[in-house]
């Protein structure tokens, strides 16, 4: 550590565009969230203060209640979007034959814009798409359906395109946690018998607690403020109301609708229902530094 | 022994049909691009038997059900300039807060990182407000800045707790010969950190060229990113599936190098703070 004059000179010129940025471009505009989620403002004309007026209405907003039971619908499946992702890594682990490929062709999805993977899987689950044309070969016909346009299909249908898109970068998650796992761990349970179920469970889910933590908070605090382009490329929250989001709530209350003030409510809710858990997520990460 | 057999045969089979589910999808755009309509519709699974261009070069092209070229180089100006803005803004803030000392570091530094608890969707209503007033909206300059921004929390907290690890000793040898804190930085550190400003770049690269809420509200008409171009273009030419599957492939391109390129990299980069 460098001490003196001109050291701290040159640390606070070097910090300083930093926190320029964060200031100017991230707290400003959310105390400002905060303080225009108690007005009534429609973007052009200036802000009339209402009290907590947007957040009554918020509660008797039935559309606002279905979008959120939606975005808990998505988190009560994470657990299993872990498995999948931890089976999978623990499968490669093992150093099967082509691993490399297997690890490479999981992360994949991961790269790919929420825009593109949308895209793809609208054009693939299409009424006549491939996915019913293959269920129609193999005898399951019945089952085709115009997948992202039935209401009772589209929410499942989303999740599992949302899946997709991430369980990959699980995967690579895993892999890293298992790496530091030291070899005699594994050996020694699969010598004492443990196989199957009884292995990941008491031998392998204990070795990750802290990868497995780490990696579900992620995907909490992801699944409530990044599930954004998805929607808009596949269902725009539809039909009706069946795949609503909070957070694609936000932007139609915002910029069709133009109702700033009650949008910024809704926005300010949502910051405030994932602030625990994103704190979570800074202790784990800024946790490691001391 | 014989089970043992079975049961890595069994974990091939699990392997492989995971790979077909996310590898198909891309081979089935790229086939389906190289159709022309009518073979689309013939034979939508195969490989083409006459594969064409056409449909890249209508989307490409100076033309409504595309014009890909003009929002690909808007895309690649907002990218390149945010890259490199975020590297100077890390890169100088990283130095600041690993190796100098000053009265307040330890809160700026929790300021910086704490930032990063407010959700984007938070901010931005505001945002649009304020970035309207200032004449930002509709420039790339305001989109790079906000990207830019979103990317500081992360970057400096990577390029800080990287050159942790650069002895103090070199910082010190560097005084010694004369060099100031900007020549310090230039000279010994950025070089010593190449490999934490190669994962922050393409970190950044990824998830700019990708992003689309920002983006779709910032810009609007001729000055839009590629991503939000193909966004919006699914209700243009909502049957035509060959000219999708080809904007499609054509914006998949960039990450998709970048992903076989950086794969290394990239894994590092993604399980940070995952293993302690």
């Amino acid at each position: 550590m460098v001490v003196g004059r001109s050291a701290a000179r040159a640390g606070y010129l070097f910090v300083a565009p930093a926190l320029l940025l964060v200031i100017t471009f991230r707290a400003v505009p959310a105390i400002s969230a905060l303080l225009h989620s108690l007005t009534r403002w429609n973007g052009v004309t200036p802000p009339t203060y209402v009290g907590f007026a947007n957040f009554a209405r918020l509660l008797g907003d039935g559309e606002f209640w279905t979008a959120l039971s939606h975005n808990l619908a998505i988190v009560c499946t994470i657990p299993l979007w872990i498995l999948v992702s931890l089976v999978l890594a623990l499968l490669i682990h093992q150093e099967t034959p082509g691993w490399r490929f297997f690890r490479a062709a999981y992360f994949l999805p991961s790269v790919l814009s929420p825009v593109v993977i949308g895209l793809l899987f609208s054009a693939l689950l299409r009424q006549n798409g491939p996915v019913n044309s293959v269920l129609s070969a193999i005898g399951l016909g019945g089952l085709a359906t115009d997948w992202l346009g039935n209401a009772n299909t589209a929410l499942p249908t989303l999740i599992v395109i949302i899946l997709w898109g991430i369980f990959g970068h699980g995967v690579i998650v895993f892999l890293a946690g298992l790496a530091a796992v030291p070899k005699e761990t594994f050996e020694a349970a699969r010598l004492d018998g443990a196989t199957g179920w009884r292995f990941l469970w008491h031998i392998v889910i204990p070795s990750l607690r802290h990868v497995i933590e780490f990696w579900g908070v992620n995907l909490v605090v992801w699944s409530f403020t990044s599930l954004f382009a998805f929607v808009y490329v596949t269902t725009n929250g539809g039909p009706g109301y069946s795949t609503m989001l909070v957070s694609y709530q936000v932007y139609l209350q915002a910029f069709e609708a133009n109702r700033m003030g009650y949008a910024c409510a809704i926005g300010t809710a949502l910051f405030m229902m994932v602030f625990g858990v994103i704190l979570i997520q800074v202790r784990l990460m800024a946790g490691k530094e001391d | 022994m014989q089970r043992d057999r079975i049961n890595r045969l069994a974990i091939v089979i699990i392997l492989t049909a995971v790979s077909v589910t996310t590898v198909y999808p891309l081979c089935f755009v790229l086939q389906t691009s190289l159709k022309s309509e009518s073979e689309y519709i013939d034979n939508p699974y195969g490989w083409p038997e006459r594969p064409t261009l056409t449909n890249f070069r209508n989307v490409w092209g100076e033309s409504d059900s595309g014009n890909l070229a003009r929002f690909g180089a808007n895309s690649m100006i907002v990218v390149v300039s945010g890259v490199v803005l975020s590297w100077c803004v890390c890169g100088m803030a990283g130095y600041a807060f690993s190796h100098l000392r000053f009265r307040g570091r330890r809160a700026l530094f929790f300021v910086v990182l704490g930032s990063m608890m407010i959700a984007p969707q938070v901010i931005i209503i505001p945002l649009y407000a304020m970035l309207a007033r200032i004449g930002l909206l509709n420039k790339h300059i305001g989109l790079i800045l906000v990207y830019v921004t979103l990317a500081t929390p992360f970057g400096t907290y990577l390029m800080t707790s990287y050159l942790r690890g650069v002895p103090g000793e070199l910082v010190e040898a560097a005084q010694v010969d004369g060099a100031n804190h900007v020549q310090i930085l230039w000279r010994v550190m950025l070089p010593v950190a190449r490999p934490a400003l190669v994962t922050l770049g393409i970190f950044n690269f990824l998830w700019m060229w990708n992003e689309l809420l920002f983006a779709l509200l910032i810009l609007q008409e001729d000055t839009r990113t590629l991503t939000v171009r193909v966004a919006t273009l699914q209700g243009e030419y909502t049957a035509h599936i060959p000219h999708i599957s080809a904007a499609l492939f054509l914006t998949a391109l960039p990450v998709l190098v970048v992903f076989l390129i950086f794969q290394t990299q990239l894994t590092k980069g993604m399980t940070m703070g995952a293993v302690k």
